[in-house]
Formats: structure tokens, sequence, C-alpha cells
């Protein structure tokens, strides 16, 4: 056997490192669990400090969930991410880019909200590709934002087709168009994505505060049962 | 579809086809055009020189045996005319005639001298036909009426082959005689058979009927019918070609003799005289093959050449984009990494500052400090965010080395990082890692992030060839004074000879059907000359393989 057919494979290293932050989370959470049965079984001991420690567990509880849920989408997004070409929901890619953008947007203050209908079809599509163009065009805008603001990302079926909607609503820097940034940002990609089949990018202005990026896939085709 | 590699062969392959058909088409079409013009040429020039020829001979001929008999009846003409008839009845005189006309002109045989009751009056020559009647014979009738006649051969009283030439003299009171005599068909004969002939050559002399008054070599005898068919008449010599019913192809020249019954013939085998220009069509048509030949080969040589150098360019042209595509790819993947490894460490300090403060305030009361269950929760909570922040930091690490930098590396540090990767499959296949690092290796300047892909595509290539309970040795020491060689091996399956020529080049792979691209050594010798430095790999089937890469102590 020669062994040309083995690849280096980083995103495998990643998966791999995401899964062993998964396990040692879950190790968290249950040892979290523990410490709130036991805590709550002792209420009389812990007298005034119950109410303060009872907030602590609260805030370890959530903030362990917030975080297996970013490292499950981390995971997710990694495991799609080495495939040429896969069937895969649009709605898990804008989650995955939304949680990418999430830092930048922190540090801008500017607050992202996610909209997606539970029904959006499912594309195929170099997932690469595709989730290279999705997360460029929100950290376009947010780059292309002032301080505070808000960004909405839209995920919904409409005639037929699946709309990703990017909407910045909020102060811009002077100089930016987005539809030059647009066209920037889908050049490289355009070989990657079946624009045969009905990818349509388009950007438009609202007054001087709203700045709204779509991109229309077509999904007709795509309804098929076969998962990722 | 059909995978990337085996489409881009085939377009290769058709590119291939292509210019061999073209070029050849170009190249063949006009010597191919031209030797079909010269071969047609040639041929008509030679069958035109055949006709020719052989219209000449007849012409020739004809003008020969037409002055032999015009000589004789002109002859008879002025004896007739020069004597009286009583000079003519005179035996001696005649026979005194007869003498000279043997001794100038030959060919005579004998003279006679018929009244006009058609009965031969005198007679001189060797046979005794003095007395006979020829007022019933046709050649009689016919010299009464034309004046001169030149009779066909025939037998007559004689019984032998002869042929008779007759003048008529009429006299102012209007009696007539007539004068005859017998040619000698030898000489007759002798006209046609000195006659040289190539291609199988014939001459032969028909009368109007077919019948043959002189032999022939292939059509019969005198007094046979000839198998040929008779040529219509015609005031000139005439050329065609014939083909027998057995297949022969002959040449007949004709010509009818004028004011005698004869057909001049010459026949000649067509094959015979094309000999020449088939052996210079065989020449012609051999030439002809060569020069196909070495232009194919040229060609075909010529082709092979050039696609293989556009095949050999275009697959570095595709192994360089494969780098950069994975170079872009990786460090896309290392920021998004980066990002989600900073999103993972703050809730990670919140969640251990929260842990911290509860381990506080149960540790400062004293109703907790001996309670061990609650101590051992919180410290599992702590320990766990301390492991979840050293996983996240290698996350870090490995995304900031994917990215293109620069960076001072220890080479066993590098080695151990990447084993780290690994061990959890080394462990479940029971394969036995040895490690022996130099410690007199400095740290290399270099690319961290390839020299760690570089590895770990080696060592995953190592697995990939053992079986469970494998051993694999990493090997790191300097080589002269500027270079550091890491060896990398194992004790698996090895490489035959045959693919070791071809381990490192794009798309060869043994394992396609298994979804192997291909591509992974190819990419590996891709960036181990990016960093400056070279690889080489020696292996036996059976016993195992060793990659050996040198690498430059600070790139150039």
């Amino acid at each position: 056997m020669l062994r040309q057919g083995v690849q280096p494979d980083p995103v495998g290293m990643a998966i791999e490192l995401t899964e062993k932050i998964s396990l040692r989370l879950g190790e968290l959470q249950s040892a979290a669990d523990r410490l709130s049965r036991i805590l709550e079984r002792e209420r009389e001991r812990t007298g005034e400090d119950a109410p303060r420690i009872d907030k602590v567990m609260v805030s370890i509880e959530r903030h362990t969930r917030l975080l297996s849920g970013k490292v499950r989408v981390v995971n997710r997004f990694f495991r799609r991410i080495g495939q040429a070409s896969s069937l895969f929901d649009l709605k898990e890619l804008i989650e995955e880019a939304a949680l990418f953008s999430a830092r930048l947007a922190h540090l801008k203050r500017i607050a992202v909200t996610v909209q997606t209908d539970e029904d959006l079809p499912k594309f195929r599509s170099n997932p690469a590709g595709l989730h290279f163009l999705v997360s460029g065009i929100m950290a376009r805008i947010l780059t292309g934002m002032r301080e505070g603001g808000t960004l909405l990302v839209k995920g919904v079926e409409q005639d037929g087709r699946a709309l990703i909607q990017v909407e910045g609503k909020g102060q811009w820097k002077e100089g930016f168009t987005e539809a030059v940034e647009v066209d920037d940002l889908f050049r490289p990609v355009a070989g990657e994505i079946p624009v045969e089949r009905g990818v349509v990018l388009s950007s438009e202005t609202e007054g001087l505060s709203v700045k709204r990026v779509s991109l229309f896939l077509d999904v007709t085709t795509d309804r098929s049962p076969t998962t990722t | 579809m059909a995978p990337l590699p085996y489409r881009r062969t085939c377009q290769f392959r058709r590119l291939w086809y292509g210019v061999i058909s073209l070029t050849s088409v170009v190249a063949l079409f006009p010597l191919i055009f031209l030797a079909v013009i010269d071969y047609r040429a040639t041929q008509h020039d030679l069958e035109s020189e055949i006709l020719l020829r052989t219209s000449r001979l007849v012409s020739n001929t004809r003008r020969t045996i037409s002055y032999f008999l015009e000589e004789r009846k002109s002859a008879l003409d002025f004896i007739i005319h020069d004597n009286s008839f009583e000079q003519c009845a005179d035996p001696g005189r005649l026979a005194s005639i007869l003498d000279r006309l043997k001794q100038t002109f030959g060919g005579f045989i004998d003279l006679g001298l018929i009244d006009p009751l058609g009965i031969q009056r005198v007679y001189v020559g060797p046979y005794g036909l003095t007395g006979k009647d020829y007022s019933v014979q046709e050649w009689y009738r016919e010299v009464v009426t034309q004046g001169t006649y030149i009779s066909d051969i025939f037998l007559g009283y004689r019984n032998i082959p002869h042929l008779v030439v007759a003048v008529k003299y009429a006299s102012e009171s209007g009696s007539y005689c007539v004068l005859r005599a017998t040619l000698d068909t030898k000489k007759f004969n002798k006209l046609l058979s000195n006659l040289e002939m190539a291609g199988e050559g014939d001459a032969f002399i028909i009368n109007h009927q077919g019948i043959l008054q002189t032999p022939s070599r292939f059509h019969g005898k005198v007094f046979e019918k000839i198998s040929l068919p008779i040529p219509k008449y015609a005031p000139k010599t005439r050329v065609y070609e014939w083909e027998t019913p057995e297949g022969t192809e002959l040449i007949i020249g004709y010509r009818y003799i004028k004011d005698s019954p004869f057909i001049l013939m010459v026949t000649k085998q067509k094959s015979e005289l094309m000999k020449p220009w088939y052996n210079t069509r065989k020449k012609l048509i051999g030439f002809l093959v060569i020069s196909m030949v070495i232009i194919l080969m040229v060609i075909f040589g010529g082709t092979t050449y050039m696609v293989n150098r556009i095949y050999t360019a275009d697959q570095k042209l595709i192994m360089t984009l494969h780098q950069v595509e994975y170079s872009n790819k990786m460090a896309s993947l290392g920021r998004l990494a980066a990002g989600v490894a900073h999103e993972i460490n703050n809730p990670l300090a919140i969640i251990n500052e929260k842990a911290g403060l509860i381990k506080d305030l149960l540790t400062f009361k004293k109703e907790y400090a001996q309670d061990h269950t609650l101590s051992a929760a919180i410290e599992v909570i702590l320990s766990s965010v301390k492991r979840c922040g050293r996983i996240t930091k290698r996350l870090l690490g490995f995304a900031r080395h994917m990215d293109v930098s620069i960076q001072s590396i220890h080479v066993g540090e590098m080695v151990s990082e990447v084993l780290e990767f690994l061990h959890k499959e080394a462990e479940y296949r029971a394969i036995t890692i040895s490690l022996d690092i130099s410690d007199d290796i400095p740290q290399i300047e270099t690319d961290a992030g390839k020299l760690q892909q570089i590895l770990l595509n080696i060592i995953n290539n190592a697995f990939a060839a053992m079986e469970k309970g494998g051993n694999l040795e990493i090997s790191a020491g300097m080589s002269g004074d500027d270079r550091v060689s890491i060896t990398i091996t194992d004790d698996g399956c090895g490489i035959s000879q045959a693919n070791l020529k071809q381990i490192f080049e794009p798309f060869f792979s043994t394992k396609t059907l298994a979804g192997g691209t291909g591509l992974g050594l190819s990419i590996t010798y891709g960036l181990v000359q990016e960093l400056g430095g070279s690889i080489d790999v020696k292996s036996e089937e059976g016993k195992g393989t060793a990659f050996t890469v040198t690498l430059p102590l600070a790139m150039g």
C-alpha cells in the first residue's frame, strides 16, 4: 500500500481539539450540577450566602451551556468545511457565520441578531466557498460600520429561493460602498459556488443608515433528504 | 463526475490526439496529393508513349509492305506496257524477264500471260501451269474489271500458299491480256518477322475476313482465323487497348493496306511494356511510405515530447495553485480558529472566576472547610476550566501556525507537539514511537506552520503504512554545519521501487479508490522546497520506509 492517499488534515486536528474541549465542558457541566445539588441540599448551612451562591452557580451553568453551544457549532463547522461539495443546512451556516463574526461585533459594540426560518431549505455547494462569502459579507458590513448600531442576519425562503440577507443599521465610515466590497468578495469564490443555479448577489442602501446585502440561492433542486 | 486528475489526463490525451491528427493531415496531405498527381501523370505519359511507339511501328511497317507490293505491281505494269503481246507470249523472253525480276526485286516465283478467255497462254516457273483456265477464278474477274489486282494468300492449283499480283493490258483494238506473277510468301513473311518488338509483341497480316495471311506468334497459323476482333476500317493507323477473355491487356495497332486485301496488325502485352513503370511505381510508393513513416515518427515524437512538457508544466502549475489555495485556506482557518479560541477563552475566564469565588466563599467558612465533597466538585470545575484553557491554547497555537510566520523553533518541541495530535491513534493501534532528538540542535528559523504540516503529513503516512503494533522512529540531528535533518522511519509495508520514483508527483496515488487524491506527498515536497530544504526517501517493500527532511538553520 502506498501512502500518498493520506492527506494533511489541519481540519481534522481542529475537530479533535473542539471535541476535547466539549469533553472537558461535559465534565465541567457535570461537576457544576453536582455542586448545585449539594448546595441545594445544604441550603440552611449557606444561610445569608445562599442567594449569592445561587447567582454564581446560575452564571457558571449559563456560561457552560453557552460555551458548549459555541464549541458544538465550531465542531460542526470544521466537520463540514473539509468537503469539496455537500448538501447542508443554510440555517447552520448562518449560525456559524454569526458566531465567527461575534468577536468583531463585540469589539465594536454592535448587536448581532439572527432570524432564520425553521424550514430553511438545504443547499448544495462548496461549504468553504459559501461560508467565506457569507462570513465575508458580515465582516465587511461590520468593518464599514462605526461603533454602536445593529446587524441583522436573516435567512428566509422567498419565491422558491433561499435568501440570506445581512443588514447593517447605524453610522457608516466615509467612503464605504457595500456594492464594491461585495464584488470583491464574490470574485474569488465564484468558481466554487454553483452560479449557474441561480446565485444572485445584490446590495442596496436605505436612507443614510441602512445598508443591505442580499444573497439569493436557487434551492428548488436541493430538497432531497440527503444530509451532510 | 470523473475525478479531476482523470479529466485532466483525458484533456491532454485529446490534445495529443488533436495535435497528432492535425499535423499529420497538414504534413501528409500535400505529400500524398503530389504523389498521386505525379503517379497518374507519369503513368499517363508512359501509356501515351507506348501507344505512340506502337502507332509509329504500324505506320512504318505498313509503308514497307505497301512499298513491297507497289514495287512489284509497278514492275509488272512496266513489263506489260514495254513489251508487245507477242513478245510477252514468247516463253523465252518471259523467262528472261522473270530472271531479271528475281535478280532485281526478289520474291517472284513465276510469271504467266493469260488471254481474254482466261487461259494461261504462257507460263514460266517451277509449276506446269500452261493452259490453265482462270476464267472462273475470282482474282481473274477482279483484274479484268479493276486493271490491277493483289490477291490474299491462297493455295491455288499448286496447293502451296502464295499470293498473286496481276495487271491487265488493253490494246487500242479492244483486245486485252493479263500478266500475272506469283510472289514468294516467305519474302512477304520476312518483312514482319524482322521487326524488333518489345513487350511480347506480335506483327501479322490478316485479310478483311480475319484470316491470318502471315504466321503469328500468339494468334495462330496461316489461314486460321484470329481470336481478336477484326478492326473496323480506318484510313489511318489506329491503336487501342483490348483485354482478352483471359484478362491479358493488349495494345493493338492496325492499318488497312491500300489497294490490297490486307490489314497489318501489331499486338503487344501491356503488362510487359509497363514493366519499367511498375519498377518506378514500386520505388515511388516505397519512397512515399518511407517519407510518411519518417514524418509520422517526427510528428509522434515531437508531439509526445511537447505534450509531455506542457503536461508537466501544467502539473507543476496545478501543484503550485493547490499549495497557494491550501496556504490561503489554512490562513483563513487559522484566523477563524483564533477568533473562536478567544470566544471560548472569555466564558472560560468567567467560569473560572465564578468557581474561584465559590471556592473562596466556602473555604473561609469553617463549616465547609472539611466538606470534601464540596471541595472536590469545585476542584473538578476548576481543573476542567484549566484543561479547557490548555486545549484552547493549543487551538490558538495551532491557529497561529496555520498562518505564514517565521519563528524560532526547537525541533524536538515541534515533533512532540505534532505527536500530541496523534498519540490517541498511536495508543489505539499500539504503535510504539521512539524519539532520538540530538541535544546539540540549535533552534531553527523557519515557518512553523509549514514544518508542522510536513511532519504531520509524513507521520500520518507512516501510520497509514503500519499494521497494529508497528514501530515508528523519529530522529533529528545536525547535517553539516548549517542544516538540520529529521528522519521518520516506519516498519510498515514499504513502497515498491517503481512507485518510489513517482510518489512526489501530483495526483499519483495507489489509494484513489479509498478517497486519496494523490496530493499529500506532492504538497509536502512543495512545502519542504519552500522552506529551502530537501526531502529524501528510502524504502524496501515489506520492511519499511524512511523519509529524511533536511532544512537550513535559517531560511534564506
